[in-house]
């Protein structure tokens, strides 16, 4: 035979067995999820494949087993009547008129089952042990597959996984595992292959060693990408800046201000939709996530006077209030900025590090007579703050007991900013949004988005 | 990322380039070139993300542009180099020519110098770099100021923007694990070794066909010190068995002797010197820096990680795919709908209850309501449980019951087991089936949405024709849905 592998995915309904494949497959749109009853009633199935296409497993999705109690009824009146083993029972069943009628939904669910090289077996773990659940585990045992029970929902508080547990190993299913379809993360997804390995025939090793290799693979390139985004918009943001003639009319500095700002949201926006879209949710779906964000935006401004309230940042004592009235540009020549006066040549020069000449002639024409407008540092905390905490709750999906306030964690509230962005804030070719100036080829700028990436791994 | 087995042809260093042209195209657009053709492309060729990037690349119209510009601007870099070569052979024949313009003697020391000196002091220097400033590009500053020329050439003679482009792309990969640094050294060792060769080959042509008298001279220095030095160039050669001055011919040489003698073995030590000093050591690292550069763009892989690489994922690198439904929905599922007539309490008997999959444990069952006595038939969560209580609600006849209560939890999502459960209680007694909805404080706790379970549940209760449902939480006494149970029992008994 062919070394396909075919896993079922069953259990009892309204447990996320639609949610585990999802997540398995991180593709939100596969089957139809909703808190209801028999969501799904037909099967579903899906390939999980590796990085070079190759097919690893086919996954196939069932409609819950509603009545195992009846069904359980008739196998064991089958057994009464001659001497079947389980799946002759099931096989069976299979063929009784009930088997099309009443129990339409549970046949569909064995007839895969007996087809399959395997079972996963999706557990409620907040659900008691109920005796429909006992007569779902008999059931399954007749089918004479290996079953790998999954206990979802482990993060929540009210779980029962010692019980379920406990359980588990009275019908000899010792081989568990908890996999949480909300709260994920990337060990319980390499531990579920790897209780699979071990409950599956030798032929299917190769597969599931190459699946789980390339899951891992994925799962560090997956950080590695996200830090590195948020890193880029770091760089981009902090070296952004706009000049602005000295004897600007307030209001058309008004204007000026929020067009600047507006530039930096969209930059913001980019990164948070890059984010989205390397863990593969889509705006549309974004809300069902419990993701901090309202159709795929932040929810508080980001040069709001309140974000940094909001986010409880704490920042010395004058920059809060500054920060807290809204004050988030620096609008400062540069030479009064950096305290040096009538800045000359060669100072600017000096600011500017290894700018070439032709740049430092660039920016010297463009600061005489100019104000700068850059977003200030409290501003930038905020920005890496604010996205590093979607990145880890993306990389833990939705979790559905976090609310945007307690978004970032109080450790972090006393960080400061790393010294490459810093750093940023005097290169204004370093920024992207700067068009005219920025140069993608900088050595110092690509050394400076590889530092910055390593330390936002760390915080990961 | 490649686990696959198949390797997939590899795209070399020029595809990479292409690929890393169009991210710093699409980088500085702020957007992805809009071919879908190109992502179709990559998805039927298949590989791994690396390659699937760089087919994407090479099928959009900008990438078959690039490849074009590409292989000119590559013809360009090979005859650039093939002309810089010849240059330096020939600066080493007119080193050599410099030497022996002065047609009687020539003095050693300066000729060595002249031929050997600049080659070995620029050798250190890349030696020193390369130890000391790994980071700084390690030498091979003639490579280097080759490879700028070329491109500062290339980007003169093609005024085009995708030249320009591609070379920005060749520089950020060739920064990239020493590989620039490794090919500039290279080429750096294959200038010098042919400029030596073309010294030794202008010597070796000039001490055949004229005669030159060697002679050194000194005024501060000792004797001893030119006999070292002069024994020093000679050792590798005299390893050889050639036969090269010994101290007594040195010393004999030295300017105002007017001894010409050993000619041919001061000829051995210059050309013996200029081979083992300058082309052997310049060839040797040529090719050994040459086998690195080319081992790093072998090893290159394209930082799949960076943005504009990265964005590509979701489309290029799909994790699944979708097999579609094997079985369908049949035309109708489950029960039918019991049209059954909704019940009066007809009995006189006593209120029954039942409960049903509920999380209480023994302590607080049976459930308490002040000023209502009711009769307890049982739990039925097992089937052993369903059987009993089924058995104890048929004998219950005479006289039939006022009405059944089934007690379910509302933590429970409502399900076909438990609906033909309360379908068979309804079968059994003649008494109206009224559902009670409980625990909804264990559904709320676990973050659930007591309204819409509640409409669940009701749709569960029209299907098997339950003749009343009220949401209570028996166990706490102060919740209106016990008052509102209360008032109807108590209605019931009122209307006896």
């Amino acid at each position: 035979m062919d070394a396909s592998l075919n896993i079922t995915v069953v259990g009892h309904t309204n447990t996320g067995k639609t949610s585990l494949l999802r997540t398995l497959s991180r593709d939100e749109n596969f089957g139809e999820v909703c808190d209801e009853p028999s969501t799904t009633r037909h099967v579903e199935g899906m390939k999980l494949v590796l990085s070079d296409g190759t097919p690893a497993m086919s996954l196939f999705d069932t409609p819950g087993l509603e009545d195992p109690g009846g069904v359980l009824d008739l196998l064991e009146h089958l057994a009464q009547m001659g001497r079947y083993d389980g799946p002759e029972r099931v096989q069976h069943f299979l063929q009784m008129p009930e088997a099309r009628s009443r129990y339409e939904q549970e046949a569909k669910v064995l007839r895969q089952v007996m087809q399959s090289d395997a079972a996963i077996y999706v557990i409620d773990s907040c659900e008691p042990v109920l005796g429909k659940y006992k007569d779902e585990l008999s059931i399954l045992t007749y089918c004479a597959v290996p079953v790998l029970p999954v206990l979802n929902f482990v993060a929540l508080e009210r779980t029962r996984e010692a019980e379920w547990r406990a359980q588990l190993a009275r019908v000899n299913l010792h081989a568990v595992v908890a996999f949480d379809t909300v709260v994920f993360d990337e060990h319980s997804e390499q531990r579920l292959y790897e209780r699979l390995r071990t409950l599956l025939d030798d032929r299917h090793d190769r597969l599931l060693s190459q699946l789980l290799q390339d899951r891992r693979e994925q799962a560090h390139w997956l950080r590695r990408a996200a830090a590195e985004q948020l890193a880029e918009l770091l760089l981009d943001s902090a070296a952004y800046q706009r000049l602005m003639p000295k004897d600007t009319d307030p209001e058309v500095l008004r204007l000026d201000t929020l067009r600047y700002q507006d530039e930096i949201r969209q930059r913001e926006q980019q990164c948070v939709d890059a984010l989205l879209g390397l863990f593969r949710f889509s705006r549309r779906h974004v809300s069902e996530q419990n993701l901090p964000l309202v159709d795929g935006s932040w929810e508080v401004d980001l040069f709001s006077p309140d974000a940094v309230k909001h986010y409880g940042l704490r920042l010395g004592g004058g920059a809060a209030a500054g920060a807290a009235a809204g004050a988030t540009i620096d609008a400062a020549t540069l030479g009064a900025t950096m305290g040096l006066g009538t800045a000359s040549g060669t100072a600017i020069g000096l600011l500017l590090g290894g700018s070439s000449t032709s740049l430092k002639q660039r920016m010297l024409n463009r600061m005489r007579g100019y104000t700068q407008w850059h977003v200030n540092e409290h501003t930038l905390t905020l920005l890496a703050l604010r996205q590093l905490a979607l990145i880890r709750v993306l990389l833990k999906r939705g979790h559905a007991a976090q609310s945007s306030m307690a978004l970032i964690p109080a450790e972090d509230k006393d960080w400061h900013l790393p010294k490459t962005v810093k750093t940023a804030r005097l290169k204004p070719d370093w920024s992207r949004i700067n068009t005219d100036l920025f140069d993608a080829n900088r050595i110092d700028r690509h050394r400076a988005v590889r530092d910055l990436t390593e330390e936002l791994l760390s915080k990961l | 990322m490649a686990v696959s087995d198949k390797q997939a042809h590899d795209p070399g260093f020029g595809g990479r380039i292409i690929a890393e042209a169009i991210r710093l195209e699409e980088d500085r657009a702020g957007k992805l070139l809009d071919e879908p053709q190109a992502l179709q492309q990559a998805l039927e060729r298949g590989g791994d993300f690396e390659q699937r990037i760089i087919t994407r690349a090479l099928h959009t119209r900008k990438g078959s542009k690039l490849q074009q510009a590409f292989e000119s601007l590559h013809q360009f870099r090979f005859w650039f180099v093939i002309v810089a070569v010849l240059l330096a052979l020939f600066a080493g024949i007119g080193a050599a020519n410099a030497v022996f313009r002065d047609e009687a003697t020539v003095n050693i020391v300066l000729a060595l110098a002249a031929l050997l000196g600049v080659q070995l002091l620029m050798l250190g220097i890349w030696f020193a770099l390369l130890v000391f400033r790994p980071g700084s590009g390690g030498g091979g500053t003639l490579g280097r100021l080759l490879l700028d020329g070329a491109n500062a050439v290339g980007r003169r003679i093609y005024r085009h923007h995708d030249a320009a482009l591609l070379l920005q792309a060749t520089f950020a990969l060739l920064r990239r694990d020493g590989i620039g640094r490794w090919l500039a050294s290279s080429l750096s060792h294959t200038l010098w070794a042919t400029f030596c060769l073309g010294a030794l080959l202008w010597s070796l042509l000039e001490l055949s066909i004229r005669q030159y008298d060697f002679v050194w001279g000194t005024t501060v220095l000792s004797e001893q010190s030119f006999v070292t030095l002069i024994s020093l160039l000679g050792f590798p050669a005299r390893l050889l068995g050639m036969d090269t001055p010994d101290a007594e011919l040195i010393l004999a040489s030295r300017m105002g002797q007017w001894i010409y003698e050993g000619r041919g073995q001061w000829s051995a030590l210059l050309l013996s010197a200029i081979f083992f000093y300058g082309v052997l050591p310049r060839l040797l690292l040529a090719l050994l820096t040459g086998a690195l550069a080319w081992r790093a763009i072998k090893a290159l892989r394209l930082n799949t990680g960076l943005q504009g690489y990265a964005r590509l994922s979701e489309r290029l690198a799909p994790r699944a795919q979708n097999i579609g439904v094997v079985d369908p929905v049949p035309p109708r599922v489950g029960r039918e709908q019991d049209l059954s007539a909704p019940r009066e309490a007809v009995g006189t008997g006593a209120v029954m209850l039942i409960g049903v999959e509920l999380e209480r444990d023994d302590h607080h069952w049976p459930p308490q309501l002040a000023g209502v006595e009711w009769l307890i038939l049982g739990r039925a969560d097992e089937r052993s449980q369903r059987r009993d209580v089924l058995a104890a609600l048929r004998a219950q006849s005479a006289p039939p019951p006022a009405v059944v209560l089934v007690v379910c939890s509302l933590a429970r999502t409502p399900d076909r087991g438990t609906q033909n459960f309360i379908h068979e209680v309804r079968a059994a007694t003649p008494a109206p089936v009224w559902l009670i909805l409980d625990e909804a404080p264990l559904l709320v706790a676990r973050g659930g949405d007591p309204e819409a379970r509640t409409q669940q549940w009701q749709e569960m209760a029209k299907v098997v024709a339950v003749d009343h449902m009220m949401t209570a939480d028996l166990a706490d006494a102060a919740h209106p849905g016990c008052e509102a149970l209360r008032q109807a029992l108590g209605h019931l008994k009122v209307s006896h």
